[in-house]
């Protein structure tokens, strides 16, 4: 983690060293905060995900009798889980952010992460604009597979 | 247990994922996958017999319980072939015990649920709420579920 933390007063630096950094790494003394910040995440994304999962399940034609509408509970569950996991995200990257922010996966993950969040509106615009079965049908097999390449990358992260 | 560790050390499947260096990863991600897919599945499932969802129509919510069952499958294909990885690394650990533990109890709370309460449950009507039993069973897998993948997470730590 020390890679490109060069000087002590330069902005990676100060952000590993900040409190909130040395925190999450364990540095100052707090073994379980790495482990909770990252069981946080993991939570996070499961419920993230698995909402998303189930709006597309039921956009791609199953479970077509569930209205479209039903599903605004269960995205303010989501968005519940995405903010802990925005929280919880960046405390992570505060630990180790020289080494985040170079790293081909992480960016992958943030870009597939925000094509997601886009892709999810275009669904639902294109649902209120009653666009062909085909096109609603594509964008949202398009929006699954930007959410689940976000879990790829991030779970690569640990390797590249 | 230990006849068991040599037999899972001895299998091909040990072999597969020590010698290919893209086997861990690709299961790794299998599993984070399919643990969305069954915890998504059971939030429209379990928020429903739980009264928090009573605007959707008991029988359709249950059309997520296939989707369920496939993230659980993708998760014990894939979860057997990362344990294969190191069979005596996870039984001594006190975090793969515990989830072994809590993904047990979460199946005999999911037998509870399909031969005790699951075909009464799709005759209720529009928005009618279910017994209390069926209420403890979701909000108990749930909560077991939750439980699983804090102690699965913790298996690095422990």
């Amino acid at each position: 983690m020390d890679d490109i933390c060069f000087e002590p007063t330069g902005l990676i630096c100060s952000i590993e060293l900040s409190p909130l950094g040395q925190w999450v790494t364990g540095a100052s003394g707090t073994l379980w905060a790495y482990p909770l910040v990252l069981l946080i995440h993991g939570i996070g994304l499961m419920t993230v995900l698995g909402v998303v999962f189930a709006f597309n399940v039921r956009v791609l034609g199953f479970a077509s009798n569930i209205s479209i509408a039903s599903y605004d509970k269960l995205f303010k569950v989501a968005w519940f889980a995405f903010a802990l996991n925005l929280l919880s995200g960046l405390i992570l990257l505060a630990g180790d952010f020289g080494k985040f922010i170079s790293q081909g996966s992480f960016i992958v993950k943030m870009s597939l992460i925000v094509i997601g969040g886009i892709m999810l509106k275009v669904v639902i615009s294109s649902i209120r604009d009653q666009r062909s079965q085909g096109t609603i049908k594509l964008l949202s097999a398009l929006c699954l597979a930007s959410w689940f390449g976000a879990i790829c990358a991030g779970r690569l992260m640990a390797y590249l | 247990m230990d006849v068991f560790i040599a037999w899972v050390g001895s299998s091909w499947l040990h072999d597969w994922i020590n010698l290919t260096p893209w086997v861990y990863p690709i299961m790794e991600i299998i599993h984070f996958t399919g643990l969305s897919i069954l915890f998504g599945s059971l939030l429209v499932v379990d928020l429903r017999v739980a009264g928090f969802a009573s605007f959707i129509n008991m029988r359709d919510a249950m059309k997520f319980i296939p989707f369920a069952i496939l993230g659980f499958s993708m998760n014990l294909l894939s979860g057997v072939t990362l344990f294969s990885w190191s069979p005596d690394t996870f039984v001594t650990n006190v975090g793969f015990q515990w989830k072994m533990g809590l993904i047990a109890l979460a199946g005999l709370n999911a037998l509870w649920f399909w031969f005790g309460e699951h075909s009464k449950l799709v005759k209720l009507a529009d928005g009618e709420q279910a017994e209390l039993p069926a209420k403890v069973i979701a909000i108990l897998s749930l909560i077991l579920w939750l439980l699983v993948i804090s102690v699965a997470r913790w298996m690095a730590f422990l």
